[in-house]
Order: structure tokens, then C-alpha cells, then sequence
């Protein structure tokens, strides 16, 4: 079942006058518990891509359909839902948590944003952290204190406290050395058979996104066509 | 542990002066051996009674100091919280907000940057009443522009870094994020501001008293140091008169400044941005 | 000069121009000493490029920083550095600065923080060199653009007056590696130069590295990246929580990884399966007794928890005369 489709999206930023085009007419399919792996070097635009497909930015032309919807035409609750529905990992696993807060507090705002009752978030934090191999004692520590791989563990876990469809994974293993990244791809291989979540894995390594991915998009610099 | 000590030691001094100064502003009364406006005989020298003699009015120099720092740090600190209040929410909009709405904001920013500020209160000074209230409040709403400028500066830095994208992600509001994860950030550079912005403003409220454009019947170290220019405390060589309200200026900014940079010191090793 | 000699006849025709014996450096911290490297041992020779590869937080800069003698003043070291015949932890200040640069050059990570935002390139390519004294300015400023040239930059000339800012990360970290060809340093030490770069920008580095341990000097490669240590390096080293744990010829360590770990990060690879390592790293505060990959190694038996691994020498079928050298007790 597609779930999101991006449809000839484009991107332009205004600069000192002069129009900049970041990446144009990109089209991609996103099913249900599927893969999409996004591949093309740096500076093609990959990660705008990932921010439009997240909501995060709006496209100059071209539109993102979540659930057959355009995404900035939708009302507020079915806003809210693809917020929860949709989230997006980053390539620098420590700077997605905010510095002055430890990982327990970055955690409980969120459960306290989904409204999980006080007395609960105990129980819920021990059952994703279990699942995605991270003690418990890391709650206490600020993202400074823990290593690459623990932090995006984390992301990860705080992700699927929104039990989302969709996941983009922005360049999730850049940051991480080799047998980490082996971990954590094979942590995200896991997740996604366990929860049938779909993916839009955006990486400059081929070999890591032939690995992951059900079906690979090619960007290039500027024009971005299909492949496979 | 050793090193919070050693920066505890390092700093003890400042900390002590501005305990002493907090004292003197909550507490005068039980301090100051007089009222501030008892009198006795004017121009006496130093002795047992007046340890610092009396003024031209015949008031206790000593008492004076002692009731003028509530008013002097008074004036400082309202206007740094005013100053950087209307700093850190221009600059939080400017650089969330972005577009239009910065274009407005950090025009308004150069236009308070480049007004020169004590001649601007000169003449408000010579048409409006002057006294702390419109001292607090013209410094403070002329010395945020710099606060603006280093918030703005840094939610342009912040904004694009993961931690807040993810929180848009999870689908926070704009409110939430701006004053749970983006001011908490914030405070490293907020901290120091206001200590400077308050810090320049005592200094302000005393060059304005000395100049004689403020309410001569306040009582503020500023008012002393004119008064005892004005009535001849300098051609009577009563240093005594004059040297104590200096002192205690100099200080007092001192103590603020160092402990703005204590704090300063500290963050950036907690959060390198 | 008569022990240098000896030297050489004891390990074959190379001659080792830097050496490092049993180097131990720990950090005293408040909450504790940090043991960030424990007995290293390794050699250079000419036109040799030694790739020392360990995953971030293992200790490998500090090798590096070591050598250099760059090391805060909290660090305390003990062991020998030795280049040529000097001894660089007896040396003065005076003679380290000298050795720096013109004798050892330094390549550091993240080149856009090395160069000086306010200089032009070709300024900080050209004074350094006038300032060992090398050569004159005018012949500074040619051998700066034959070198760029061969570094493959089209532009040279217009490439001189631009800012490091101007530059791409890539740009700028070739530019910094030519900085340090163009001083002729004996040694070049290459702290992760890819770190952060492009796959089409790390053939760049790849292509710098070989020109210059072949036609140069030798280099010292500090980096995570085993793909690329596979392409440049003679020899490999793996470092793992302060200590290296296996070395040799780079064909013999991947054909034949003797360490558990060693055969851990091979098999992490995408071309063998991304089969993944259980457990973490252990920080270099809280170390494992006994051998440190025991938690985490699968033929770990009750030795491995008590006894430190002594180097052992595996013999290769092939005659090479290189050793290839493991710490495990199997």
C-alpha cells in the first residue's frame, strides 16, 4: 500500500536575488513496510529532500501525498496524525538531542506530548529501550555523555514512542564506525520487521543502501532520475 | 570536585562584594547608623560619630552610601531584566520567524543600535520629570539591541540543528520549542548580556546623576559623587565625601562583570555549539 | 652509529626512521586517570605508509599527538619515541618545534580549523617554506603551484589567492596535505584525513596518500576507515581500547585476521554482510580486566578475564618477510 508519494516535488532557495536550485522533479513511492533507499553524492540535495518529505520544508513545486493527501493542505488533526506518523532520524546522533536536557528528559517530553500518564512512562521507556539494546542508566546521562551509537539507539527509541509508519533516516550511520553502523542497520532491519514500518533511507554509501533498501532512488546534482 | 572549589576561591571576592551590596539595598536601615535624611552639622571631618563625616547638608556620609545602593543597583538590574526581556523575545522571533518578520525586527534592532543613548536621555531627561523610573526605563528599552543581535545570531545556528528538528518532528509547537529547547540553550549567551547590560546601566545612572540630569532628591552613589562636586567636597579636599560612592561603582561593575565571565566560562565547556 | 647499523641488519633491508617503544599515555582526570594508550609499540620506514585503524574513542590521535609531543599537560607518558637517532622525548622545545613541520609533518581532521581563515592559500603554502628556510619566496611560490598542479587542481594560479573559506572541505584538506609535502618532511602523520569527506573526495586523499609514500616519505595514517587503509597501507595496525591488538602486512591481516575483533570489524563491512559486533566499545575510564575484548569476544575463555595477551608472532606460509603479529591468547 503506498503510503508516501513525493510527485515531482522540486526545491528553490532565494539567494541575494538570484533563485538556487537545490533539486527539481523528483518523484518517489514510499509502500507500507518497505524500503526506499535514496543514494546520490553530496550537495545533490538529499537532505532538503529528506526535510520536504518530513513536512519540515515546504516544496517550491511539486507536492508530498501522505495517505493519498497533499501534506500542506491537510486539516489539524490530520496534521497532527502525520506528525506522529511520520519521523525522521538525523545523521548526528548526539546533536539530535538537545545539550542542556539528560536523554531521560528528552524522552519524557515526548511521552508527555503523546499523553502517556505519569505513572506509565517508566514502564513505556524500559519497553522501547529493551527493544532497541540500550540500559536503562543512559537516562540519566546528557547526549555528551554517551557514545555515537548509544545516542542514535536512543533516536531511535524516541521515534517509535510515536509508533510511526514512516521513518527517514537521514544519513543514520554516516557518523558511526563500521561495527556500529552494523548494529544499528541490523537494529533498524529488526524494528521495521517487527512494526512493518516503511523507510526512506537517505545515504551517500551505496553499499549500505543496497543492503537496506526494497527499491534505490538515484539522485544527482540537480536532476534526479529513477532507477530499478 | 576540586575544581568547583578552586573556581568557588577564585571568585569569592566578587561574590562577597555583591552579597554586601545586596545587604546594604534589602537592609539599609539596620546597617546605616542614621537615616538618610538626619541631619547634623555640615562639612564635618571623619570622626567616631560620622565615620565618614557629613555632607554639605549635614547628612552621615557613611548612612548615605549605605541607603544610596539600593536605588543604584535598583536602577541596574531592572533595566538589564527590561533590556534583556525585550533582547532575548526579538531576538528568539527574529530568528524563528525568519523572512519578513526579521527584515522588521533587525531593522528596528539598527535603528536602536545607532541612537546615541545618553544624549537621547539628556534631552528626554530635560522634557520629561527625571527619576529612577524613567531612568530604568529609557536605559533599558535603549540597551537591548545587543542582546537581540547575539539571540537572533544563535536560533540561526540552533534552529537547523538536529535536536530542534526533531522536536518539530515530534510535532511540538513553536512555543514549546522556542522557551524549552531553544532558551535553555540560549542562557550561556543571556547571562553574560544581562550582567553587562546592568552593569553598563549603573555606570550610566551615575554619569547622568554626576551630570546633574537626574532627581537630585534621590539618593544614589551617582547623586553623592555630584552633589559632592557641586558643593565644594572636592575644593575642601573631603575625599572621604566623593571616594566611598566611587569605590563602590567600580566594584560593584566589577563584581558583576567577573561573575558574568565565571558563568560564561563554564557553559562553553557544557555546550559547545 | 655503530647500534643504528645493527639496527637495520636485525630487521631486514628497511630501516626504521621512527620508533616507538612500549608508549603508555594516561590522563589524570578529576574523576580518575584515563589509561588512553598502554604499551605501543611501532616502526616506520622509508617509503612506508603504516595504517594504524581502531573505531573513534580507541586512542589512535593520541599516538599521533604523542609523537608530536602535542599532548596536554595533564597527560603523562612513558615509553620511547626514537627518530632517526633522536630520542623526541628528551628534546627541547626548541628542537621539537624545528622537528615539527620540516622533519615530521602533521595532517590534522577537519582542515577548514588547520588553515588560517585570513590568509590567502598560496601565502600559507609559501611561508612556511621561507620560514625553514627551504628555499626562497619566488622558488616557494613554484614549487606551491607544481605541487597543487600534481595534486590535480586545475587553476593554480587563481587557486593561490583564494581563501581557505572559498574552499571545500576536500580542497582544503589537499591543500593542507600539500602544505606538509612541500616542507619535504621525513614523516607525514595523516590524523583521519577523510573523516567527513565524499566517496570521490577520499580517492583524492587516497591518491595523495600513495603519491606521497612512494615519491616522499613515509606516513603514518591514523584513520577508522578499513576500506581505505586496505587501498593505501603497506602494513596495518588495529587498535582497540588503548591497546593494538593485531598487526601486519595489510594482505595478511585481511586474507587472515587472527584477533577476534580484527575478524569482527572485517566482517562489519558491507562487502561481507554488516555482521555486527555484540556489545560497545568500553570507555577508556572503565576498562575490562585481563584481555579488554574478552566481554565482548566469543572464543573468550577463563584465561582471557585475568591474563593481559603477550604479542605473538604467526608464521605466513608465503616466506614474506614481514611478521604478522596478534594479542590473543588463542
Amino acid at each position: 500500500m503506498l503510503i508516501l508519494h513525493a510527485d515531482c516535488i522540486g526545491k528553490e532557495y532565494r539567494k541575494e536575488g538570484h533563485k538556487d536550485l537545490v533539486f527539481s522533479s523528483f518523484s518517489v513511492d514510499v509502500h507500507m513496510g518497505e524500503t526506499v533507499g535514496l543514494v546520490g553524492p553530496s550537495g545533490c540535495g538529499k537532505s532538503t529532500c529528506a526535510r520536504v518529505l518530513a513536512g519540515l520544508e515546504k516544496p517550491s513545486r511539486g507536492r508530498v501525498l501522505y495517505r493519498g493527501k497533499d501534506i500542506h493542505t491537510l486539516t489539524r488533526a490530520e496534521w497532527s496524525q502525520f506528525r506522529r506518523e511520520v519521523q525522521v532520524i538525523f545523521q548526528d546522533p548526539v546533536g539530535s538531542f538537545n545539550p542542556t536536557q539528560t536523554i531521560g528528559q528528552s524522552m519524557t517530553a515526548v511521552l508527555k506530548h503523546v499523553h502517556v500518564p505519569g505513572d506509565e512512562h517508566e514502564n513505556e521507556l524500559a519497553h522501547v529501550f529493551h527493544h532497541v539494546g540500550l540500559q536503562m542508566e543512559i537516562l540519566s546521562r546528557y547526549p555528551d555523555q554517551i557514545s555515537g551509537g548509544q545516542a542514535q539507539r536512543a533516536a531511535i527509541a524516541r521515534g517509535m514512542i510515536m509508533q510511526p509508519r514512516v521513518m527517514i533516516l537521514d544519513e543514520p550511520t554516516s557518523a558511526l564506525d563500521v561495527s556500529v553502523q552494523a548494529q544499528i542497520l541490523h537494529l533498524l532491519t529488526y524494528v521495521q520487521k517487527e512494526h512493518k514500518i516503511a523507510y526512506v533511507f537517505i545515504s551517500h554509501d551505496i553499499d549500505v543502501v543496497e543492503y537496506m533498501s526494497h527499491t534505490i532512488v538515484k539522485m544527482q546534482e540537480i536532476s534526479c532520475k529513477m532507477k530499478k | 570536585m576540586i575544581p568547583s572549589i578552586k573556581i568557588a576561591r577564585k571568585y569569592a571576592l566578587s561574590a562577597l562584594l555583591i552579597g554586601i551590596f545586596v545587604i546594604m539595598a534589602t537592609i539599609p536601615g539596620y546597617i546605616a547608623p542614621y537615616g538618610p535624611s538626619e541631619r547634623f552639622g555640615g562639612y564635618q571631618t571623619p570622626s567616631t560619630a560620622h565615620i565618614m563625616g557629613t555632607d554639605d547638608m549635614g547628612r552621615d556620609i557613611f548612612s548615605l552610601l549605605v541607603h544610596a545602593a539600593r536605588l543604584s543597583l535598583l536602577i541596574g538590574v531592572v533595566s538589564g531584566v527590561l533590556a534583556i526581556g525585550i533582547g532575548v523575545i526579538v531576538g528568539l522571533l527574529s530568528g524563528w520567524l525568519g523572512g519578513i518578520w526579521d527584515d522588521i525586527f533587525m531593522g528596528l534592532t539598527d535603528t536602536v543600535l545607532i541612537l546615541p543613548k545618553i544624549p537621547l536621555i539628556i534631552v528626554m531627561a530635560a522634557y520629561l520629570e527625571p527619576g529612577p523610573k524613567l531612568l530604568i526605563v529609557t536605559l533599558g528599552l535603549l540597551s537591548w539591541e545587543s542582546g537581540a543581535r547575539v539571540v537572533r545570531a544563535k536560533v540561526l545556528q540552533v534552529r537547523t540543528m538536529g535536536f530542534v528538528l526533531s522536536a518539530r518532528c515530534f510535532g511540538f509547537s513553536s512555543a514549546y520549542i522556542l522557551s524549552r529547547e531553544i532558551l535553555p540553550v540560549l542562557f550561556p549567551v543571556i547571562v553574560p548580556k544581562f550582567v553587562l547590560v546592568t552593569a553598563s546601566a549603573m555606570i550610566a545612572e551615575a554619569s547622568l546623576s554626576f551630570l546633574g540630569l537626574s532627581d537630585p532628591t534621590m539618593i544614589s552613589w551617582g547623586v553623592m559623587i555630584s552633589d559632592a562636586f557641586t558643593h565644594s567636597g572636592f575644593i575642601r579636599h573631603m575625599w572621604y565625601w566623593w571616594l566611598p560612592p566611587t569605590l563602590c561603582i567600580i566594584l560593584g561593575v566589577c563584581a558583576i562583570t567577573s561573575i558574568a565571565f565565571l558563568y560564561e566560562g563554564r557553559t562553553r565547556e557544557l555546550i559547545q555549539l | 652509529m655503530a647500534g643504528n647499523e645493527k639496527k637495520q641488519q636485525d630487521n631486514g633491508p628497511i630501516s626504521h626512521m621512527l620508533e616507538v617503544e612500549n608508549l603508555s599515555v594516561t590522563f589524570k582526570g578529576k574523576n580518575g586517570d584515563i589509561p588512553a594508550l598502554r604499551g605501543i609499540d611501532l616502526h616506520l620506514g622509508h617509503n612506508e605508509c603504516l595504517a594504524i585503524v581502531g573505531e573513534s574513542g580507541c586512542g589512535k590521535s593520541v599516538i599521533a599527538q604523542a609523537i608530536m609531543r602535542l599532548l596536554p599537560e595533564e597527560a603523562v607518558l612513558s615509553g620511547r619515541v626514537r627518530y632517526n637517532t633522536r630520542d623526541l622525548f628528551s628534546e627541547t622545545n626548541d628542537t621539537m618545534n624545528h622537528i615539527r613541520g620540516k622533519e615530521i609533518a602533521m595532517v590534522f581532521q577537519s582542515p577548514e580549523r588547520a588553515l588560517n581563515p585570513v590568509y590567502k592559500i598560496g601565502r600559507q603554502l609559501v611561508e612556511p617554506m621561507v620560514m625553514h628556510g627551504i628555499c626562497s619566496r619566488s622558488d616557494a611560490h613554484i614549487r606551491a603551484k607544481k605541487m597543487l598542479t600534481e595534486l590535480g587542481f586545475k587553476d593554480v594560479d587563481e587557486l593561490m589567492h583564494f581563501y581557505p573559506w572559498m574552499c571545500s572541505g576536500g580542497m582544503c584538506q589537499r591543500i593542507l596535505f600539500s602544505a606538509a609535502c612541500l616542507l619535504q618532511p621525513k614523516i607525514i602523520i595523516a590524523d583521519e584525513p577523510t573523516k567527513g569527506l565524499d566517496a570521490d573526495r577520499i580517492s583524492d586523499i587516497e591518491h595523495m596518500l600513495n603519491m606521497a609514500s612512494t615519491e616522499y616519505t613515509g606516513v603514518l595514517l591514523i584513520t577508522h576507515d578499513l576500506k581505505l587503509a586496505q587501498r593505501v597501507a603497506h602494513r596495518i595496525m588495529i587498535m582497540y581500547a588503548g591497546v593494538i591488538v593485531e598487526s601486519g602486512d595489510v594482505s595478511q591481516v585481511f586474507s587472515n585476521p587472527l584477533h577476534p575483533y580484527t575478524q569482527g570489524l572485517i566482517r562489519s563491512m558491507p562487502e561481507h554482510g554488516f555482521h555486527p559486533i555484540s556489545g560497545m566499545s568500553p570507555a577508556l575510564s572503565d576498562l575490562p580486566s585481563g584481555c579488554v575484548f574478552h566481554p565482548r569476544c566469543k572464543h573468550a575463555a577463563q584465561d582471557c578475564q585475568s591474563e593481559i595477551p603477550k604479542w605473538k608472532e604467526r608464521k605466513e606460509v608465503d616466506g614474506n618477510a614481514h611478521s604478522h603479529m596478534v594479542r590473543c591468547l588463542c
